[in-house]
Protein backbone atom coordinates (compact mmCIF):
# COMPACT_ATOMS: atom_id res chain seq x y z
CA UNK A 1 0.00 0.00 0.00
CA UNK A 2 2.92 2.34 0.77
CA UNK A 3 4.17 1.85 -2.77
CA UNK A 4 0.78 2.84 -4.18
CA UNK A 5 0.49 5.88 -1.90
CA UNK A 6 4.02 6.94 -2.84
CA UNK A 7 3.29 6.52 -6.54
CA UNK A 8 0.17 8.72 -6.34
CA UNK A 9 2.04 11.32 -4.29
CA UNK A 10 4.88 11.44 -6.83
CA UNK A 11 2.30 11.94 -9.56
CA UNK A 12 0.48 14.68 -7.63
CA UNK A 13 3.68 16.60 -6.89
CA UNK A 14 5.42 15.88 -10.17
CA UNK A 15 2.67 17.30 -12.35
CA UNK A 16 3.48 20.78 -11.01
CA UNK A 17 7.11 20.54 -9.94
CA UNK A 18 8.66 18.69 -12.88
CA UNK A 19 7.72 21.40 -15.43
CA UNK A 20 9.24 23.97 -13.05
CA UNK A 21 12.43 21.94 -12.75
CA UNK A 22 12.51 21.53 -16.53
CA UNK A 23 12.16 25.30 -16.95
CA UNK A 24 15.02 25.90 -14.49
CA UNK A 25 17.36 23.58 -16.39
CA UNK A 26 16.27 25.14 -19.68
CA UNK A 27 17.02 28.56 -18.25
CA UNK A 28 20.54 27.39 -17.44
CA UNK A 29 21.01 26.41 -21.09
CA UNK A 30 19.54 29.71 -22.29
CA UNK A 31 21.83 31.63 -19.90
CA UNK A 32 24.83 29.71 -21.20
CA UNK A 33 23.90 30.41 -24.83
CA UNK A 34 23.18 34.11 -24.18
CA UNK A 35 26.44 34.43 -22.23
CA UNK A 36 28.39 32.87 -25.07
CA UNK A 37 26.90 35.16 -27.70
CA UNK A 38 26.63 38.44 -25.79
CA UNK A 39 29.32 40.81 -27.05
CA UNK A 40 29.06 43.00 -23.95
CA UNK A 41 29.75 40.19 -21.47
CA UNK A 42 33.17 38.76 -20.76
CA UNK A 43 34.46 36.85 -17.73
CA UNK A 44 31.20 37.57 -15.96
CA UNK A 45 31.60 41.35 -16.32
CA UNK A 46 28.95 43.27 -18.19
CA UNK A 47 30.30 46.14 -20.31
CA UNK A 48 27.70 48.42 -21.78
CA UNK A 49 28.66 50.56 -24.75
CA UNK A 50 26.92 51.50 -27.96
CA UNK A 51 27.89 48.27 -29.71
CA UNK A 52 26.89 45.84 -26.95
CA UNK A 53 23.94 47.42 -25.16
CA UNK A 54 21.37 44.99 -26.61
CA UNK A 55 23.41 41.89 -25.78
CA UNK A 56 24.21 43.12 -22.26
CA UNK A 57 20.56 43.95 -21.62
CA UNK A 58 19.38 40.55 -22.81
CA UNK A 59 22.03 38.86 -20.65
CA UNK A 60 20.92 40.86 -17.60
CA UNK A 61 17.27 39.91 -18.16
CA UNK A 62 18.21 36.24 -18.59
CA UNK A 63 20.27 36.35 -15.38
CA UNK A 64 17.39 37.85 -13.41
CA UNK A 65 15.09 35.15 -14.78
CA UNK A 66 17.52 32.42 -13.80
CA UNK A 67 17.83 33.77 -10.26
CA UNK A 68 14.03 34.00 -10.02
CA UNK A 69 13.61 30.44 -11.27
CA UNK A 70 16.29 29.21 -8.86
CA UNK A 71 14.46 30.77 -5.91
CA UNK A 72 11.07 29.57 -7.19
CA UNK A 73 12.35 26.00 -7.57
CA UNK A 74 13.63 25.84 -3.99
CA UNK A 75 10.84 27.77 -2.28
CA UNK A 76 7.97 26.25 -4.27
CA UNK A 77 9.23 22.70 -3.67
CA UNK A 78 9.09 23.27 0.09
CA UNK A 79 5.81 25.17 0.10
CA UNK A 80 4.12 22.64 -2.18
CA UNK A 81 5.25 19.75 0.02
CA UNK A 82 3.66 21.43 3.07
CA UNK A 83 0.55 22.30 1.08
CA UNK A 84 0.19 18.69 -0.07
CA UNK A 85 0.31 17.41 3.52
CA UNK A 86 -2.34 19.89 4.62
CA UNK A 87 -4.64 19.52 1.62
CA UNK A 88 -4.34 15.76 1.23
CA UNK A 89 -4.46 14.67 4.87
CA UNK A 90 -5.89 17.47 6.99
CA UNK A 91 -8.27 19.20 4.60
CA UNK A 92 -10.95 18.13 2.09
CA UNK A 93 -9.00 15.28 0.51
CA UNK A 94 -8.34 13.97 4.02
CA UNK A 95 -11.85 12.48 3.95
CA UNK A 96 -10.63 10.18 1.21
CA UNK A 97 -7.05 9.58 2.32
CA UNK A 98 -7.83 8.95 5.99
CA UNK A 99 -10.51 6.41 5.13
CA UNK A 100 -8.31 4.33 2.84
CA UNK A 101 -7.34 0.93 4.22
CA UNK A 102 -3.80 2.08 4.98
CA UNK A 103 -2.09 2.85 8.26
CA UNK A 104 -1.45 6.39 9.46
CA UNK A 105 2.29 5.71 9.26
CA UNK A 106 2.00 4.72 5.58
CA UNK A 107 0.10 7.90 4.77
CA UNK A 108 2.72 10.10 6.48
CA UNK A 109 5.70 8.16 5.11
CA UNK A 110 4.46 8.41 1.52
CA UNK A 111 4.22 12.20 1.90
CA UNK A 112 7.62 12.42 3.60
CA UNK A 113 9.45 10.35 1.00
CA UNK A 114 7.92 12.20 -1.94
CA UNK A 115 8.51 15.64 -0.38
CA UNK A 116 12.15 14.86 0.51
CA UNK A 117 12.78 13.40 -2.93
CA UNK A 118 11.42 16.48 -4.71
CA UNK A 119 13.35 18.83 -2.42
CA UNK A 120 16.55 16.95 -3.20
CA UNK A 121 15.65 17.05 -6.88
CA UNK A 122 15.12 20.82 -6.60
CA UNK A 123 18.65 21.27 -5.24
CA UNK A 124 20.11 19.05 -8.00
CA UNK A 125 18.09 20.98 -10.62
CA UNK A 126 19.38 24.33 -9.39
CA UNK A 127 22.98 23.08 -9.28
CA UNK A 128 22.61 21.64 -12.77
CA UNK A 129 21.16 24.89 -14.07
CA UNK A 130 24.07 26.96 -12.72
CA UNK A 131 26.56 24.28 -13.76
CA UNK A 132 25.33 24.62 -17.36
CA UNK A 133 25.76 28.37 -17.14
CA UNK A 134 29.22 28.03 -15.56
CA UNK A 135 30.21 25.59 -18.31
CA UNK A 136 29.66 28.34 -20.89
CA UNK A 137 32.08 30.63 -19.08
CA UNK A 138 34.91 28.07 -19.12
CA UNK A 139 36.64 26.66 -22.15
CA UNK A 140 36.33 22.95 -21.41
CA UNK A 141 34.81 20.56 -18.89
CA UNK A 142 38.34 20.01 -17.54
CA UNK A 143 38.65 23.76 -16.84
CA UNK A 144 35.32 23.69 -15.02
CA UNK A 145 36.27 20.66 -12.98
CA UNK A 146 39.65 22.25 -12.09
CA UNK A 147 37.75 25.32 -10.93
CA UNK A 148 35.35 23.25 -8.76
CA UNK A 149 38.21 21.16 -7.36
CA UNK A 150 40.13 24.31 -6.44
CA UNK A 151 37.05 25.65 -4.68
CA UNK A 152 36.66 22.43 -2.68
CA UNK A 153 40.36 22.47 -1.78
CA UNK A 154 40.03 26.04 -0.53
CA UNK A 155 36.98 25.04 1.49
CA UNK A 156 38.91 22.29 3.25
CA UNK A 157 41.91 24.57 3.79
CA UNK A 158 39.65 27.23 5.29
CA UNK A 159 38.24 24.90 7.91
CA UNK A 160 41.56 23.12 8.31
CA UNK A 161 39.92 19.73 7.83
CA UNK A 162 41.25 17.68 4.96
CA UNK A 163 39.46 14.45 5.69
CA UNK A 164 37.14 13.27 2.86
CA UNK A 165 34.89 11.78 5.52
CA UNK A 166 33.65 15.22 6.40
CA UNK A 167 32.12 15.60 2.92
CA UNK A 168 30.17 12.37 3.41
CA UNK A 169 29.02 13.58 6.82
CA UNK A 170 27.83 16.86 5.29
CA UNK A 171 25.87 15.06 2.55
CA UNK A 172 24.18 12.74 5.07
CA UNK A 173 23.42 15.71 7.31
CA UNK A 174 21.80 17.59 4.41
CA UNK A 175 19.61 14.58 3.58
CA UNK A 176 18.56 14.16 7.21
CA UNK A 177 17.93 17.92 7.42
CA UNK A 178 15.41 17.63 4.55
CA UNK A 179 13.56 14.91 6.45
CA UNK A 180 13.75 16.80 9.73
CA UNK A 181 12.41 20.04 8.26
CA UNK A 182 9.50 18.23 6.57
CA UNK A 183 8.63 16.33 9.73
CA UNK A 184 8.74 19.53 11.76
CA UNK A 185 6.09 20.99 9.46
CA UNK A 186 4.03 17.78 9.64
CA UNK A 187 4.20 17.67 13.43
CA UNK A 188 3.22 21.35 13.71
CA UNK A 189 0.24 20.90 11.42
CA UNK A 190 -0.96 17.62 12.90
CA UNK A 191 -0.98 19.21 16.37
CA UNK A 192 -2.52 22.50 15.17
CA UNK A 193 -5.21 20.83 13.09
CA UNK A 194 -6.25 18.55 15.96
CA UNK A 195 -7.80 21.55 17.71
CA UNK A 196 -11.34 22.80 17.24
CA UNK A 197 -10.57 26.29 15.97
CA UNK A 198 -7.83 28.59 14.63
CA UNK A 199 -6.09 25.51 13.28
CA UNK A 200 -3.68 27.33 10.97
CA UNK A 201 -2.68 29.83 13.63
CA UNK A 202 -2.04 27.06 16.13
CA UNK A 203 0.02 25.18 13.53
CA UNK A 204 2.20 28.26 13.01
CA UNK A 205 2.52 28.62 16.79
CA UNK A 206 3.61 25.01 17.10
CA UNK A 207 6.14 25.46 14.31
CA UNK A 208 7.66 28.49 16.06
CA UNK A 209 7.82 26.51 19.32
CA UNK A 210 9.52 23.53 17.64
CA UNK A 211 11.93 25.81 15.81
CA UNK A 212 12.91 27.63 19.00
CA UNK A 213 13.36 24.34 20.86
CA UNK A 214 15.65 22.98 18.13
CA UNK A 215 17.66 26.22 18.06
CA UNK A 216 18.11 26.22 21.84
CA UNK A 217 19.21 22.57 21.90
CA UNK A 218 21.53 23.17 18.92
CA UNK A 219 23.16 26.20 20.55
CA UNK A 220 23.65 24.38 23.84
CA UNK A 221 25.27 21.41 22.07
CA UNK A 222 27.57 23.68 20.04
CA UNK A 223 28.62 25.50 23.23
CA UNK A 224 29.40 22.20 24.96
CA UNK A 225 31.52 21.04 21.99
CA UNK A 226 33.26 24.41 21.83
CA UNK A 227 34.11 24.29 25.55
CA UNK A 228 35.30 20.68 25.35
CA UNK A 229 37.51 21.58 22.31
CA UNK A 230 39.09 24.40 24.30
CA UNK A 231 37.45 27.06 22.16
CA UNK A 232 39.11 25.77 18.97
CA UNK A 233 36.06 24.65 16.97
CA UNK A 234 37.95 24.86 13.68
CA UNK A 235 40.07 21.86 14.56
CA UNK A 236 39.63 18.63 12.64
CA UNK A 237 38.31 16.73 15.65
CA UNK A 238 35.88 19.48 16.62
CA UNK A 239 34.62 19.63 13.02
CA UNK A 240 33.78 15.93 13.10
CA UNK A 241 32.25 16.29 16.53
CA UNK A 242 30.01 19.14 15.38
CA UNK A 243 28.82 17.26 12.29
CA UNK A 244 28.23 13.99 14.11
CA UNK A 245 26.44 15.72 16.98
CA UNK A 246 24.30 17.67 14.49
CA UNK A 247 23.48 14.41 12.75
CA UNK A 248 22.46 12.68 15.97
CA UNK A 249 20.51 15.78 16.98
CA UNK A 250 18.68 15.89 13.61
CA UNK A 251 17.88 12.16 13.70
CA UNK A 252 16.61 12.43 17.31
CA UNK A 253 14.39 15.41 16.48
CA UNK A 254 13.14 13.68 13.31
CA UNK A 255 12.15 10.60 15.31
CA UNK A 256 10.38 12.80 17.84
CA UNK A 257 8.47 14.70 15.14
CA UNK A 258 7.57 11.42 13.40
CA UNK A 259 5.98 9.90 16.49
CA UNK A 260 4.25 13.15 17.39
CA UNK A 261 2.77 13.43 13.89
CA UNK A 262 1.70 9.79 13.91
CA UNK A 263 0.15 10.05 17.37
CA UNK A 264 -1.91 13.12 16.53
CA UNK A 265 -2.96 11.85 13.10
CA UNK A 266 -4.04 8.52 14.55
CA UNK A 267 -5.54 9.52 17.88
CA UNK A 268 -6.48 13.19 17.57
CA UNK A 269 -7.58 13.52 13.95
CA UNK A 270 -10.22 16.21 13.81
CA UNK A 271 -11.63 16.66 10.32
CA UNK A 272 -14.58 18.86 11.16
CA UNK B 1 -22.09 -1.01 13.77
CA UNK B 2 -22.28 -0.56 17.50
CA UNK B 3 -21.87 2.58 19.63
CA UNK B 4 -21.48 2.33 23.38
CA UNK B 5 -21.62 5.40 25.60
CA UNK B 6 -20.37 7.51 22.71
CA UNK B 7 -19.66 11.17 23.41
CA UNK B 8 -18.14 13.80 21.16
CA UNK B 9 -17.56 17.40 22.19
CA UNK B 10 -16.14 20.31 20.23
CA UNK B 11 -14.64 22.30 23.07
CA UNK B 12 -17.42 22.81 25.61
CA UNK B 13 -20.13 22.02 23.06
CA UNK B 14 -21.32 18.40 23.09
CA UNK B 15 -22.15 17.29 19.53
CA UNK B 16 -23.09 13.74 20.61
CA UNK B 17 -24.23 12.72 24.08
CA UNK B 18 -24.02 9.18 25.35
CA UNK B 19 -25.04 7.47 22.12
CA UNK B 20 -25.90 3.78 22.42
CA UNK B 21 -26.86 2.33 19.09
CA UNK B 22 -26.73 -0.98 17.27
CA UNK B 23 -27.26 -1.23 13.52
CA UNK B 24 -27.54 -4.66 11.88
CA UNK B 25 -26.81 -6.11 8.46
CA UNK B 26 -29.39 -6.36 5.73
CA UNK B 27 -31.08 -3.09 6.61
CA UNK B 28 -31.26 0.34 5.00
CA UNK B 29 -31.25 2.79 7.86
CA UNK B 30 -32.13 6.46 7.73
CA UNK B 31 -30.11 8.64 10.07
CA UNK B 32 -32.45 11.56 10.26
CA UNK B 33 -32.25 14.85 12.03
CA UNK B 34 -32.22 18.60 11.49
CA UNK B 35 -29.05 20.51 10.61
CA UNK B 36 -26.47 20.39 13.41
CA UNK B 37 -28.11 17.46 15.15
CA UNK B 38 -24.95 15.28 15.11
CA UNK B 39 -25.56 13.04 12.07
CA UNK B 40 -22.32 13.92 10.31
CA UNK B 41 -20.35 13.75 13.56
CA UNK B 42 -21.59 10.19 14.16
CA UNK B 43 -20.65 9.12 10.64
CA UNK B 44 -17.21 10.74 10.89
CA UNK B 45 -16.59 8.95 14.18
CA UNK B 46 -17.45 5.66 12.49
CA UNK B 47 -14.81 6.44 9.87
CA UNK B 48 -12.11 7.52 12.31
CA UNK B 49 -12.10 11.09 10.98
CA UNK B 50 -12.93 12.27 14.49
CA UNK B 51 -11.99 10.69 17.78
CA UNK B 52 -14.61 10.10 20.47
CA UNK B 53 -14.42 12.20 23.64
CA UNK B 54 -15.70 9.13 25.50
CA UNK B 55 -17.15 5.73 24.72
CA UNK B 56 -16.44 3.57 21.71
CA UNK B 57 -17.65 2.69 18.28
CA UNK B 58 -17.11 -0.74 16.72
CA UNK B 59 -17.85 -2.13 13.30
CA UNK B 60 -18.14 -5.88 12.87
CA UNK B 61 -16.93 -5.98 16.47
CA UNK B 62 -13.64 -4.31 15.48
CA UNK B 63 -12.47 -0.90 16.73
CA UNK B 64 -12.36 1.71 13.96
CA UNK B 65 -9.09 1.40 12.03
CA UNK B 66 -7.48 -0.12 8.96
CA UNK B 67 -9.53 -3.33 9.20
CA UNK B 68 -12.87 -1.51 9.40
CA UNK B 69 -11.93 0.75 6.48
CA UNK B 70 -11.67 -2.36 4.32
CA UNK B 71 -15.34 -3.11 4.88
CA UNK B 72 -16.82 0.39 5.17
CA UNK B 73 -17.68 2.45 2.12
CA UNK B 74 -18.03 6.10 3.05
CA UNK B 75 -19.58 8.97 1.16
CA UNK B 76 -18.69 12.27 2.86
CA UNK B 77 -20.98 15.28 2.84
CA UNK B 78 -18.43 17.26 0.82
CA UNK B 79 -16.59 16.75 -2.43
CA UNK B 80 -13.25 15.31 -1.39
CA UNK B 81 -11.69 13.64 -4.42
CA UNK B 82 -8.39 14.97 -5.83
CA UNK B 83 -9.61 17.44 -8.44
CA UNK B 84 -6.56 17.15 -10.71
CA UNK B 85 -7.39 13.55 -11.60
CA UNK B 86 -9.50 12.42 -14.52
CA UNK B 87 -12.56 10.28 -13.74
CA UNK B 88 -10.76 7.25 -15.18
CA UNK B 89 -7.82 7.88 -12.84
CA UNK B 90 -10.17 8.07 -9.87
CA UNK B 91 -11.64 4.72 -10.85
CA UNK B 92 -8.11 3.28 -10.98
CA UNK B 93 -7.34 4.89 -7.62
CA UNK B 94 -10.32 3.13 -5.98
CA UNK B 95 -9.42 -0.13 -7.71
CA UNK B 96 -5.85 0.15 -6.40
CA UNK B 97 -6.85 0.64 -2.78
CA UNK B 98 -10.09 -1.31 -2.33
CA UNK B 99 -10.14 -5.03 -3.01
CA UNK B 100 -13.95 -5.02 -3.10
CA UNK B 101 -14.15 -2.35 -5.81
CA UNK B 102 -15.77 -3.33 -9.11
CA UNK B 103 -14.41 -1.37 -12.05
CA UNK B 104 -17.10 -2.78 -14.36
CA UNK B 105 -19.87 -1.62 -12.08
CA UNK B 106 -18.33 1.88 -11.86
CA UNK B 107 -17.94 2.12 -15.63
CA UNK B 108 -21.53 0.98 -16.16
CA UNK B 109 -22.89 3.62 -13.79
CA UNK B 110 -20.68 6.33 -15.30
CA UNK B 111 -22.04 5.44 -18.74
CA UNK B 112 -25.64 5.44 -17.45
CA UNK B 113 -25.17 8.95 -16.11
CA UNK B 114 -23.40 10.08 -19.31
CA UNK B 115 -20.20 10.99 -17.50
CA UNK B 116 -17.11 11.12 -19.70
CA UNK B 117 -14.28 9.15 -18.06
CA UNK B 118 -11.67 11.34 -19.67
CA UNK B 119 -12.98 14.49 -18.08
CA UNK B 120 -10.95 16.02 -15.27
CA UNK B 121 -12.78 16.00 -11.95
CA UNK B 122 -12.30 19.73 -11.40
CA UNK B 123 -14.09 20.56 -14.65
CA UNK B 124 -17.31 18.83 -13.54
CA UNK B 125 -20.31 20.64 -12.10
CA UNK B 126 -20.95 20.25 -8.36
CA UNK B 127 -23.80 17.83 -9.05
CA UNK B 128 -21.69 15.69 -11.37
CA UNK B 129 -18.85 15.64 -8.85
CA UNK B 130 -21.28 14.27 -6.28
CA UNK B 131 -22.49 11.67 -8.76
CA UNK B 132 -18.93 10.48 -9.47
CA UNK B 133 -18.22 10.29 -5.75
CA UNK B 134 -21.37 8.26 -5.12
CA UNK B 135 -20.65 5.94 -8.05
CA UNK B 136 -17.19 5.15 -6.66
CA UNK B 137 -18.57 4.52 -3.19
CA UNK B 138 -21.42 2.32 -4.43
CA UNK B 139 -19.14 0.34 -6.74
CA UNK B 140 -17.64 -1.35 -3.72
CA UNK B 141 -19.06 -4.53 -2.28
CA UNK B 142 -18.77 -3.26 1.27
CA UNK B 143 -20.38 -4.56 4.44
CA UNK B 144 -21.36 -1.12 5.66
CA UNK B 145 -22.19 1.91 3.55
CA UNK B 146 -22.15 5.22 5.35
CA UNK B 147 -23.72 7.81 3.05
CA UNK B 148 -23.73 11.36 4.37
CA UNK B 149 -26.25 13.48 2.47
CA UNK B 150 -25.99 11.46 -0.76
CA UNK B 151 -28.59 13.54 -2.55
CA UNK B 152 -27.80 16.98 -1.23
CA UNK B 153 -26.85 18.72 -4.46
CA UNK B 154 -28.48 16.71 -7.23
CA UNK B 155 -31.68 17.12 -9.24
CA UNK B 156 -34.80 15.02 -8.49
CA UNK B 157 -34.30 12.75 -11.51
CA UNK B 158 -30.79 11.93 -10.38
CA UNK B 159 -32.05 11.40 -6.84
CA UNK B 160 -34.22 8.58 -8.16
CA UNK B 161 -31.23 7.11 -9.97
CA UNK B 162 -29.12 7.35 -6.81
CA UNK B 163 -31.78 5.63 -4.72
CA UNK B 164 -32.12 2.88 -7.33
CA UNK B 165 -28.35 2.56 -7.32
CA UNK B 166 -28.29 2.20 -3.56
CA UNK B 167 -31.07 -0.40 -3.55
CA UNK B 168 -29.71 -2.41 -6.46
CA UNK B 169 -26.11 -2.42 -5.28
CA UNK B 170 -26.52 -3.24 -1.67
CA UNK B 171 -26.49 -6.89 -0.62
CA UNK B 172 -28.31 -8.61 2.27
CA UNK B 173 -24.94 -8.93 3.96
CA UNK B 174 -24.54 -5.19 4.11
CA UNK B 175 -26.06 -2.34 6.07
CA UNK B 176 -26.66 1.03 4.46
CA UNK B 177 -26.86 4.15 6.59
CA UNK B 178 -28.24 7.20 4.81
CA UNK B 179 -27.93 10.49 6.60
CA UNK B 180 -30.30 13.08 5.21
CA UNK B 181 -33.01 15.58 5.93
CA UNK B 182 -34.71 14.94 2.58
CA UNK B 183 -36.95 12.37 4.21
CA UNK B 184 -39.74 12.13 1.67
CA UNK B 185 -37.18 11.17 -0.99
CA UNK B 186 -35.70 8.27 0.97
CA UNK B 187 -38.68 7.13 3.00
CA UNK B 188 -39.73 4.41 0.59
CA UNK B 189 -36.37 2.64 0.65
CA UNK B 190 -35.78 2.71 4.41
CA UNK B 191 -36.17 -0.31 6.69
CA UNK B 192 -35.55 1.58 9.90
CA UNK B 193 -34.90 5.10 11.08
CA UNK B 194 -32.81 6.76 13.75
CA UNK B 195 -33.96 10.24 14.75
CA UNK B 196 -31.17 12.31 16.20
CA UNK B 197 -31.54 15.72 17.79
CA UNK B 198 -28.97 17.91 19.54
CA UNK B 199 -26.65 14.96 19.99
CA UNK B 200 -29.26 12.59 21.43
CA UNK B 201 -31.04 9.68 19.79
CA UNK B 202 -34.73 10.41 20.22
CA UNK B 203 -36.10 7.50 18.23
CA UNK B 204 -34.84 4.23 16.76
CA UNK B 205 -37.55 2.14 15.18
CA UNK B 206 -38.49 0.24 12.06
CA UNK B 207 -40.43 2.04 9.35
CA UNK B 208 -43.13 -0.64 9.51
CA UNK B 209 -43.66 0.05 13.23
CA UNK B 210 -43.90 3.76 12.66
CA UNK B 211 -46.47 3.30 9.95
CA UNK B 212 -48.37 0.50 11.73
CA UNK B 213 -48.37 1.60 15.34
CA UNK B 214 -48.19 5.36 14.97
CA UNK B 215 -50.17 5.45 11.74
CA UNK B 216 -47.86 8.06 10.26
CA UNK B 217 -45.31 8.35 7.54
CA UNK B 218 -41.69 8.87 8.58
CA UNK B 219 -41.84 12.33 7.03
CA UNK B 220 -44.93 13.27 9.07
CA UNK B 221 -43.40 11.90 12.27
CA UNK B 222 -40.17 13.77 11.60
CA UNK B 223 -42.06 17.05 11.17
CA UNK B 224 -43.91 16.35 14.42
CA UNK B 225 -40.82 15.46 16.45
CA UNK B 226 -38.67 18.27 15.12
CA UNK B 227 -41.30 21.00 14.96
CA UNK B 228 -39.66 24.39 15.58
Amino acid sequence: MLKKLFRYELKAMGRLLLPLYGATVLMGIISAVVYSFSPGVSNGIITIDSSSVVGATIFTIVMVMQVMLTLSTIVFSYVFAIYRFKKNLLDGEGYLMNTLPVTTGQNILAKLLAASLFELLAIITVLLSWFLFAFASTATIKDLWDYIAAGLRNLFVDVTVSDALILIEVIILVLVAFIQSNLMFYASMSVGYSSNGRKLLKSIGMYVAFYMASQIVGTVLLSIISISAGGNIESNAAGHMILLTSLIFSVAFSIGYWFLTKYFMKNKLNLQ
Amino acid sequence: MECRGLWKSYGAFPALRNINLELRRGRIIGLLGPNGSGKTTLIKLANGLLTPSAGEIRINDIAVGVETRKIVSYLPDCVCLPDWMRISELVTFYKDFYEDFSEDKANEMLANLHLDKNQRFKTLSKGNKEKVQLILVMSRKAQLYLLDEPMGGVDPATRDYILNTIISNYSPDAAVVISTHLISDVENVLDEVVFINQGDIVLHDSVDNIRGEKGKSVDALFREVFRC
